[in-house]
């Protein structure tokens, strides 16, 4: 068992197998060498923490990932497995905290699925959909919005 | 007007300020782009502590116009002040998602814009089409940043209006345009345009664009050096170049290739017929991490261009020299002797080349070049067994081997490349007429790996040479054209054969020219190859007829009529199309089998009552409605079965007797279905 502490002080007791999910974490028991020290993790949350812990637990026994050849094959499909996709209905500021925690403690499948469950969330929408759906406000002015949807015009066929 | 507007920001950057966030005093007119963006959307996300956390600019205001507060997010460039948000909240966003209003409502912490930069990227480059990158590049400031370059990145410019206002935008830039685009495309692909392109584009590309790494314009036939040598001066990061069949091309641009672009690895100069030693040798001392030169029917080269290429590029790895026929057999052993990663060489459609090439190279096994995958050799017809025999002694990892138009070959050959077992994947025999079913029995009892072969005009294999090829368990192309020996039970064996997986493994398959193959057997193959994406059959008689090739390919254009006439092949959804069709002309077949045999049964049965007057037969009821009312005659019954799908409509004695393949009428006769026993024999076998 690993202990770790999360930034507001939280501490998971969890199996060794499943914290190492994390290549962070991986390196940092094997540069310790000694698995009882308690791992702090300075830039998670507790709640964010536990379901990290959560898709770490459940992705346990995942086989290592695919060599480096597949990564275009990868790249394009944004099929998520149905549990990922479960796993990933929450809310949009759990959904970025999650993908912050998953690129800091370097779980790269994790961010992948992270950053795919936001892909398909852009996917398909116009520019005016995607801001709704983001709450991102339009810093264009019209005259730049207009210009640079010109100059990028060409982009529209497919 | 917002609390976080800096006012003298939005002076000294004007109005397109927003292109220099990271860079807080810039007197340049346009922002040098993000370093490093590129390596990021390439997958190395690491959790670095310098994230950029752009800033949505709160606003207040709903009018865009007094938002002037462009630069306001180059401050915010640490993690922590992710709290420093106020105002964010008061926003009136819309209330279409009850979700997002309601987390309006809540301080935000953490917000879509506040993702670094390179989680950013990273979601980005999981948009596949062009249209969604452009999407998100609309949205915000901050947004255009990340997706600005993975739009131009690989230009998706597949037909002519894209390309035409994808080069407006590109000849304005740097002056008055948002970003500075031109610097953005990394790769550039015009083969999709070829017949439209011009020195004139040419010249644009290369006043804008300098950060080019792959450069493909296959084909635009048009072009010049007069564009193509500056393009690739402007472009000396470049590590691809394919400029096949750009056929004015000449020493110049080599030449401006092999002074440029010293990191070059890729080259690729197919059917450039006027480029000389005197460049290519040019590229060989000059391009130290050459991997890949393609030379295909640059019949200008010499021997001084590959002694060149043999002494500098030691990194090489494919080599393309078919069609050099200036290329004489000191080149092939010197290329061989040292070039130390070879892994595909390419040096058929030379005449010159003899077995002297190789004659150097021991049999014993004391050389080998481990690397070499993939050697080709069509239509080096001076070669002989002998040679083969060394080949595979110094190449025991061979993979494909080629063949084709080695006419001096035997069976002696494939005794000897039986040495590569389990090695060679693909073979290419074509046109080996010596070959027989002997080599073939041999050759398949030890390549059990071979999943490509090539027997095409190996006229005097017979089904035994297929049944062998049968037993290889992961075959997934097979050819036979003009295997004429072979009839349906090679067929047959295709179909029966057991492989590896649950399905039979064969995708791609070619007898055109077996003019013994039948509808029923091909029938049979498809419905038992699931995987079959190719299958050609010009030239088979029996399929010469409108219904079926209405499932063909067009034949391709530089063929001649009457070429176009026979063509007949079906491939992608033609396949699954003649696969439902010949399965709904089975089932009607048989459908009328079964009435001919009742409607014989009844007559017997009539006539048997006739006879016998009155006694009834049990199967009469169950007759009487297959027939309906009025009992058909004997003739009618004749007319619908001659009136089928195999001869009426057929123009094939017609076609058949232009392409002059013999096709006897009788033969033609013998398929017609005769209702009776030879509509059994026809699709005997098809309904197990």
């Amino acid at each position: 068992m690993v202990k770790l502490t999360s930034s507001d002080g939280e501490s998971f007791d969890v199996e060794k197998d499943v914290a190492e999910r994390s290549v962070l974490i991986k390196n940092m028991i094997e540069d310790v060498g000694d698995d009882s020290t308690e791992i702090p993790i300075p830039n998670v949350t507790a709640n964010v923490l536990k379901k990290v812990l959560e898709w770490c637990e459940h992705h346990k026994s995942d086989p290592a990932p695919a060599t480096e050849d597949d990564t275009d094959a990868r790249k394009k499909s944004t099929d998520i497995d149905e549990w990922d996709q479960k796993f990933m209905q929450v809310d949009q500021e759990m959904l970025f905290e999650i993908i912050l925690a998953a690129n800091y403690l370097d779980i790269k499948a994790l961010l992948e699925v992270g950053c795919k469950t936001v892909a398909n969330m852009i996917k398909g929408k116009t520019p005016e959909e995607i801001r709704r759906t983001f709450n991102i406000q339009n810093d264009f002015t019209p005259e730049e919005e207009a210009q640079i949807r010109r100059e990028n015009e060409w982009a529209e066929d497919r | 007007m917002s609390s976080n507007t800096s006012p003298q920001e939005s002076t000294t950057t004007g109005p397109f300020g927003f292109l220099l966030p990271l860079i807080s005093s810039s007197n340049t007119h346009v922002g040098p782009q993000v370093p490093s963006q590129r390596d990021l959307i390439n997958g190395l996300v690491s959790p670095s502590p310098t994230s950029s956390a752009y800033t949505t600019p709160p606003q207040l205001s709903d009018s865009p116009e007094d938002d002037d507060e462009d630069d306001d997010d180059t401050a915010a460039d640490i993690d922590d002040d992710f709290s420093d948000k106020d105002g964010i909240h008061e926003l009136g966003f819309s209330d279409d998602d009850d979700e997002s209003s309601s987390q309006a409502m809540k301080r935000l912490r953490m917000h879509a814009t506040n993702l670094p930069t390179e989680l950013v990227l990273a979601v980005f480059s999981h948009l596949d089409s062009a249209e969604d990158v452009r999407s998100a590049l609309l949205v915000c400031k901050a947004w255009a940043r990340c997706a600005v370059e993975l739009l131009w990145y690989r230009p998706n410019l597949n037909t002519t209006p894209v390309l035409l206002r994808f080069l407006k935008t590109l000849k304005k830039s740097d002056d008055t345009s948002t970003f500075p685009y031109g610097r953005f495309v990394r790769r550039l692909n015009l083969t999709a345009v070829s017949d439209h392109t011009s020195d004139q584009m040419m010249t644009s590309i290369a006043d804008a664009c300098c950060e080019l790494e792959r450069l493909t314009l296959a084909s635009c036939r048009r072009l010049t050096d007069a564009s193509l040598a500056s393009v690739v001066r402007n472009n000396s990061g470049l590590i691809a170049i394919d400029l096949s069949h750009v056929e004015l091309l000449t020493d110049e641009t080599v030449k401006a290739v092999a002074s440029s672009c010293r990191k070059l690895q890729g080259l690729n100069l197919t059917g450039c017929k006027l480029i000389t030693d005197y460049s290519v040798v040019q590229v060989a001392q000059n391009c130290r991490y050459l991997r890949r030169l393609k030379l295909l029917d640059c019949n200008l080269i010499s021997d001084i261009s590959i002694a060149a290429i043999a002494t500098n590029c030691q990194n090489l790895m494919e080599l393309d020299l078919q069609g050099c026929t200036l290329v004489q057999d000191e080149s092939i052993t010197a290329a061989f002797n040292n070039l130390p990663v070879l892994r595909e060489f390419k040096m058929g459609l030379n005449p010159n080349i003899t077995d002297k090439a190789f004659e150097s190279f021991p049999i014993d096994g004391s050389l080998q070049f481990d690397t070499l995958r993939i050697l080709d050799l069509t239509g080096c017809v001076e070669i002989t067994d002998a040679t083969v025999f060394r080949i595979v002694s110094f190449s025991p990892k061979l993979r494909n081997l080629v063949l084709a138009k080695c006419s001096n070959i035997t069976d002696n050959s494939l005794h000897h490349i039986t040495k590569l077992g389990r090695s060679l994947h693909y073979l290419h025999l074509g046109h080996c007429s010596l070959i027989t079913d002997a080599g073939v029995s041999q050759l398949v009892r030890h390549c059990t790996r071979i999943r490509y072969i090539d027997l095409a005009c190996c006229m005097q294999l017979t089904n035994n040479a297929v049944n062998d090829l049968a037993t290889l368990p992961k075959l997934r192309r097979v050819g036979l054209v003009k295997c004429q020996n072979i009839t349906d039970l090679a067929i047959h064996a295709l179909v029966q054969r057991r492989t590896v997986g649950l399905e039979n493994s064969l995708e791609r398959v070619h007898l055109s020219y077996c003019s013994n193959l039948t509808i029923p057997a091909i029938h049979d193959l498809l419905q038992n190859c699931p995987r079959l994406t190719h299958l050609s059959l010009t030239g088979v008689p029996a399929f010469m007829r409108s219904d079926l090739t209405q499932y063909c390919r067009a034949p391709p254009a530089e063929f001649n009529q009457h070429q176009q006439a026979v063509f007949c092949v079906f491939s992608g959804t033609g396949v699954g199309r003649l696969r439902q069709h010949l399965a709904h002309l089975a089932r009607e077949q048989q459908t009328m089998i079964i009435r001919a045999q009742q409607h014989a049964q009844l007559q017997a049965h009539l006539h048997q009552q006739a006879i016998h007057g009155g006694q009834q037969i049990l199967q009469q009821p169950l007759l009487a409605p297959i027939f309906g009312d009025p009992i058909i005659g004997a003739m009618e019954m004749a007319d619908i079965l001659g009136d089928d799908v195999l001869t009426t409509d057929v123009p094939a004695g017609s076609i058949a007797n232009q392409i002059n393949l013999g096709s006897d009428q009788t033969e033609q006769q013998e398929v017609t279905p005769v209702p009776g026993d030879d509509m059994d024999d026809m699709y005997e076998g098809n309904s197990e």
